[in-house]
């Protein structure tokens, strides 16, 4: 008995312990995954047993679905409001409380990020974009159906306005009616895509309340000055980002969206229809849209791959590269963060090398099926069968993330500003570490990728068997795409067995003394948390003149509280004007090496 | 009435068993707990060189020694523990949790500031039973 009090006791010490850390802004500092990250490495054994159930039922998938040719149309989809219960919820009155409630939502995470307590812990807004409504709406977009057009708060907003217009008596569409242009395609929301993903992956500053809503604040601007020259639902369907994310996320659910209504008022269909259906395509995407998705399907392996120690080590190579090091001084020099700006680089290197792949494999499968169709409508067949795999690979990186940092929801739903309320009696939970376990974990994860692609092999031989004039065609053109997916599904299991580790840190030193050699350009540096009025001692000497300053890092750009060109000796006191994580850095830019004996007494 | 007396046996099985597991899992506690000795040196760990492995249901004590005061902080089951040259100190961990969980360093120098890398010293890795 007195075991299990205990148990418990240390449990509930734990769990309210974890609360506090997180409160603390305690943790490695990512920019995207700002909540703890306990999660274990996926085990070896499961790893190669993940991989070769893939390339098992790969084959196993072309052996059995070529047999015979799938029954024109397959099944029919069945219309979800013959059912009593979801026609009560398709009621005007249930989807308009819906829209209430984004709309209040979307209110409340501004007027949270504007004017909360801008420790990032302690505001609802960050948790709420992006684990609650980023990763968590995926997960229901991709395994239910896509909820964004329903909930999406910018479109409520203008067709609310709309509504309001034409009650008022004024012309029946507001706005400057432009025609959108064709050749346009959705290269608007490849573009907003892009700067999303910088913005959640690379800058730092994307959980930062004041920020976040800030950038919701310039993103609702473009979207309604948009949707006014061109309409709402042509900027829904070209160049909001997030109705394409989650619409392609919604093409693998089962549940479909509502068809438009009826001409004679009658209630549209509601189609139900099987996982996967909506990605088998017979008509190519434009080739924007390729880029799109494939843009996605980047983004979401770069999260993963930049936590790896893989990552760490290839940027450390890189930043200890002599040839690098001029750059980086020419990047200093400028007031950027080199570290920030690599990864920008890497982050747009990524998606194009996932373009070039999969092109090179699209016309590898022109070759082998003897096709005449132009390689980029080959790739459009076929980029949405590759969806299942970055959906897997999603469900199975983020699930503990979800289940444990998304609880921080519960007690900031009582207290969003961070003002100490206690709306809901709920100010006080405690995040419970327990809540999955690391089995379940690594179980679910394996067979959702082995599922994903499974899936995703499928799709592409049902494809081809639409699109290929005969099924012998059809199979030889599914060897290329098939090797693709297998890559794509190892790279995705060795992502997940790799340990999480933080940002790592470019020729850091942690030794608060010591000596030591820098190379022609090379730098050194040493990071210290301080907060406001903290002060801090520093004293150096070099055998030549070299560069010293202490910044911190803001976003893309750097700030110098203190630089000193070209001296070799100095001895200084330093007090930190707020909190923020400053560094001491040296930087030897003669062509000489210089030696350097350094000593810092911290706060 | 065959299904009554088989939940009437399972019953007393649990009865049976489950006091014994108790009192098993009580013995099993009073083990003396793994010790694991951890160095730090120039504000890095320099022993044990990889993460600290455990298993889920363990009770282990870390001995940490440091070259320089500072206060540690593991997370996850937040634990704190102040260390410096002259004090060793121990810190005694009951695994209730799978995870890897990070070991950071605050305040180094014992002036007690915030000072202190994000960065973990090393990870304590509780892998499940």
């Amino acid at each position: 008995m007195t075991s299990a009090g205990g148990r418990f006791g240390r449990r509930a010490a734990a769990l309210a312990a974890a609360t506090l850390a997180f409160l603390h802004g305690a943790g490695p500092a990512q920019a995207h995954a700002f909540g703890p990250r306990y999660d274990l490495p996926l085990p070896l054994d499961l790893y190669l047993a993940g991989a070769g159930a893939a390339v098992a039922l790969s084959f196993a998938i072309m052996a059995l679905v070529f047999r015979a040719r799938p029954a024109e149309g397959g099944l029919p989809p069945i219309d979800l409001l013959r059912l009593a219960p979801v026609r009560f919820l398709s009621h005007p009155l249930a989807t308009g409380g819906l829209k209430a409630v984004s709309l209040g939502l979307f209110v409340l995470v501004l007027a949270a990020g504007l004017f909360g307590n801008q420790d990032t812990a302690r505001n609802f807004a960050p948790t709420f974009v992006w684990i609650i409504w980023w990763v968590g709406l995926a997960y229901i977009a991709a395994l239910a159906g896509n909820p964004w057009p329903a909930l999406n708060p910018w479109s409520i907003a203008f067709a609310g306005f709309e509504r309001l217009l034409r009650s008022s008596g004024a012309r029946s569409r507001p706005g400057f009616g432009l025609a959108y242009p064709s050749w346009l395609g959705v290269w608007p929301a490849v573009a907003l895509f892009g700067l999303f993903a910088w913005f959640e992956l690379i800058a730092e500053t994307g959980i930062v309340p004041r920020v976040l809503a800030a950038a919701i604040l310039i993103y609702s601007a473009l979207t309604w000055f948009a949707m006014a020259a061109f309409g709402r639902e042509v900027w829904l369907r070209h160049g909001e980002a997030f109705s394409l994310a989650f619409g392609v996320f919604g093409r693998f659910a089962p549940i479909g969206e509502p068809e438009r209504a009826s001409p004679d008022g009658g209630p549209a269909p509601w189609p139900l229809r099987p996982y996967a259906g909506a990605l088998i395509v017979d008509r190519p995407c434009s080739f924007s849209m390729t880029v799109f998705v494939l843009l996605m399907l980047a983004t979401v392996t770069f999260d993963g791959f930049k936590e790896t120690p893989l990552w760490g080590d290839l940027l450390q190579g890189i930043a200890l590269a002599p040839w690098f090091h001029p750059l980086i001084r020419q990047l200093h020099d400028l007031g950027f963060d080199f570290q920030a700006a690599l990864e920008t680089v890497m982050l747009a290197l990524f998606p194009l090398m996932f373009l070039l792949v999969y092109l090179g494999f699209s016309w590898l499968t022109k070759q082998a099926s003897g096709s005449r169709r132009p390689v980029t409508e080959i790739a459009g067949l076929f980029v949405f069968s590759l969806v299942p795999i970055a959906i897997a690979y999603h469900l199975a990186h983020y699930l503990s993330y979800l289940l444990i940092a998304g609880q921080f929801i519960i007690p900031l739903a009582s207290d969003p500003f961070g003002l100490g309320w206690n709306l809901f009696g709920t100010a006080g939970y405690g995040v419970d570490i327990t809540v999955v376990g690391a089995k379940f974990v690594w179980y679910t994860a394996v067979v959702a990728i082995v599922v994903g692609h499974v899936f995703a092999v499928g799709v592409a031989h049902l494809v081809a068997l639409r699109v290929f004039e005969t099924a012998g065609l059809a199979l030889r053109s599914q060897l290329p795409f098939l090797a693709l997916m297998v890559a794509y599904t190892m790279a995705s299991l060795w992502i997940l067995s790799q340990p999480i580790v933080g940002g790592p840190s470019l020729s850091t030193l942690r030794a608060p003394s010591g000596d030591l050699t820098l190379a022609p350009f090379e730098f050194r540096e040493m990071c210290v948390e301080m907060t406001s009025q903290d002060e801090l001692h520093y004293d150096f000497e070099a055998d030549r003149p070299i560069d010293f300053d202490i910044h911190y890092h803001d976003g893309l750009t750097l700030h110098f509280p203190v630089r000193h060109p070209g001296i070799a000796a100095q001895a200084g006191r330093f007090v930190s004007e707020q909190d923020q994580s400053y560094c001491l850095m040296w930087l030897n830019r003669s062509l000489m090496e210089a030696s350097l004996t350094y000593r810092v007494i911290g706060p | 009435m065959d299904l009554r007396r088989g939940a009437g046996l399972a019953c007393l099985a649990m009865g049976v068993l489950l006091p014994a597991a108790l009192m098993g899992g009580a013995v099993a506690q009073e083990s003396p707990p793994r010790v694991i000795d951890v160095r730090i040196e120039n504000r890095e760990v320099v022993a044990p060189q990889e993460a600290i492995r455990i298993t889920q249901g363990d009770v282990i004590e870390l001995h940490w020694s440091s070259d320089e005061a500072v206060a540690l902080h593991l997370h996850g089951y937040d634990i704190e523990l102040r260390v410096g040259p002259e004090e060793p100190a121990a810190m005694t961990i009951e695994a209730f949790a799978a995870g890897r969980f990070p070991i950071t360093g605050h305040g180094w120098g014992g002036s007690g500031g915030s000072g202190g890398s994000h960065d973990a010293l090393t990870y304590l890795e509780v892998y499940p039973e």
